[in-house]
């Protein structure tokens, strides 16, 4: 017990330090950053849409057309029209009332999140150990904490900065809808986009893992990147590809090994009311620590 | 760190193999039904239904011919009760239907279409206080009165609009010149209303306007569509 309460703590401690590290050379600005530009440029591009949609309509229906969208488009939310227009995408009755519900900038981005995070939270896991590797720095660190702890300490460190990043996220769509659009609730728009945070998170943790996973199989952090983006497409094809009809028929032992390891089986119970979101998360958590660990038999024989 | 590890690791092989049976047996289920031959049947029902259909339809002539034999609707309903009471259960429903239909088709303007005249009413709305608010900035006090002058002439459209409908209740027609009496206040209501909402703003805001952010017809509300809806079905 003593044993397993101390490698959590190191754990902890390696973690502190990555966050400590994070703060001190700027990469939690860059991190923020870059999370929020993506926000931001989703809520922008889709916010353009709506206009361009409301301005065709207020052509239609002869009103004068407005630079700032958004009036029509929250007068749409409650409507019957609009609901059964997507019952057509969306069979679940109790899913299209909820997601008839929510602000509109909210929907895109979640999904367009649910796109974004794998890729961002591969090439950012892909920098958490293999700098460390080729500068040989790791080895001061290991003298005092043992390899697993080391890694997994950065990992959860990582976490903690995906996090914070993710959260950061909701300021941009949460900005655009109260001063470049109208009629936007900003009090409903900011739970509505905290409450799809966590799921967000859990969804990046696989995908981080796979780029930490990579960092630790090379010295070189480009390698370890491009090694990071290559899995995350390469999980989304596979994915698409354990879809098919043929592979079901093909190959049906393979696809009930392999496709509850893909994030992307869980993708669809992330969206939804409540807590739905609880239970694929877990095993998202699960999915997170097995592929940052997919690096570690190399890693654990190293010559540092 | 171990013991982590291995729950995560745990947690990973119990949900590929905790999820093979359950998957494979979905497999298995929709391979039996793929596998269902597309044949004929050997259950006399549907033979029996279509028999039992034809004998209601008079207008029709019953088939000539059944590879299981001719019977009259009576002895089939006999022979095979849960064919009658389905054949029963459908004209039932073909006569609600055919009821619906009359209903909607006498009704005038139908529900769908007032829903629509009222959410397009609604947008319209929207759009012209929407497109006020963007060129003139007004300031809440003349918000408020553009808001009044709003709400009161969709009053006074309501009040013209229910007095139209009380008069069609009790079964009069409106001559033309009670109609052009309706018309002439219904004009008089959005002019007043439209000079209410220019008088709240200065010359200068009215010169950034849209002059169709300030057509009284574009703030009609949509409730009037339920007066004008009824008066459909009288």
């Amino acid at each position: 017990m003593t044993a397993f309460l101390m490698s959590l703590r190191d754990t902890f401690q390696v973690g502190r330090f990555h966050l400590i590290r994070a703060v001190r050379t700027w990469t939690v600005v860059f991190l923020c950053a870059v999370y929020m530009l993506g926000a931001g440029g989703v809520a922008w591009s889709f916010r353009g849409l709506i206009g361009k949609l409301e301005q065709s309509a207020a052509e239609l229906l002869r009103v004068p057309v407005t630079d700032t969208p958004g009036a029509m488009v929250e007068i749409l939310r409650g409507r019957e029209e609009l609901q059964s227009i997507m019952s057509g995408l969306i069979p679940d009755d109790t899913l299209l009332d909820w997601a008839l519900s929510l602000p509109v900038l909210t929907i895109p981005h979640f999904w367009m999140a649910l796109v974004l995070l794998p890729f961002i939270a591969a090439v950012i896991g892909a920098e958490v150990i293999s700098p460390g590797i080729r500068d040989r720095s790791l080895r001061y660190e290991l003298v005092r904490t043992g390899r697993l702890e080391l890694m997994l300490g950065r990992w959860a460190g990582q976490c903690v900065l995906i996090g914070l990043g993710t959260t950061l996220s909701v300021l941009p769509p949460l900005v655009i809808g109260e001063f470049f659009m109208v009629g936007q609730p900003f009090g409903e728009s900011l739970s509505v986009l905290l409450g799809m945070t966590p799921p967000l998170i859990a969804w990046s943790l696989p995908f981080l893992g796979l780029g930490v996973a990579c960092s630790q199989s090379t010295a070189n952090t480009n390698f370890a990147r491009l090694f990071a983006l290559f899995g995350t497409v390469s999980t989304w094809i596979a994915f698409g590809v354990f879809q098919t009809d043929w592979m079901v028929r093909k190959a049906p032992w393979l696809v009930d090994i392999l496709e509850p390891l893909l994030p992307q089986s869980y993708i669809e119970s992330l969206w939804g009311p409540g807590l739905v979101w609880v239970l694929p998360s877990v095993i998202l958590l699960g999915l997170g620590i097995g592929f940052a660990l997919l690096g570690f038999p190399l890693f654990a024989r190293r010559n540092l | 760190m171990n013991q982590i590890v291995l729950a995560a690791l745990s947690l990973l092989v119990g949900l590929v193999l905790g999820g093979l049976g359950p998957r494979s047996e979905v497999r298995h289920l929709q391979k039996q039904l793929e596998e269902q031959p597309d044949g004929p049947c050997v259950s006399t029902v549907g033979a029996d239904l279509a028999a039992l259909m034809g004998g209601r339809n008079r207008g029709q002539q019953a088939p000539q011919r059944s590879p299981l034999g001719d019977r009259e609707p009576a002895e089939l309903a006999e022979m095979n009760p849960e064919a009658a009471e389905l054949v029963e259960s459908m004209t039932d429903e073909q006569e609600r239907m055919e009821e619906g239909i009359r209903e909607e088709l006498s009704s005038g303007i139908g529900e769908e279409e007032q829903e629509l005249a009222r959410t397009a009413l609604e947008l319209r709305r929207a759009q012209a206080r929407a497109a006020l608010v963007e060129d003139a900035r007004p300031d809440e006090t003349q918000m408020e009165t553009i808001d009044t002058a709003v709400k009161d002439m969709n009053d006074s459209l309501l009040a013209l609009a229910d007095e139209m409908a009380e008069m069609l209740d009790r079964g009069e027609e409106p001559t033309r010149r009670d109609a052009m009496a309706f018309a002439a206040d219904a004009l008089d209501t959005m002019l007043v209303a439209e000079d209410e909402m220019r008088s709240a703003l200065d010359a200068d805001q009215i010169e950034q306007l849209d002059e169709g952010a300030l057509d009284p017809f574009s703030y009609v509300g949509p409730e009037i569509i339920d007066v004008l809806g009824g008066m459909g079905e009288q």
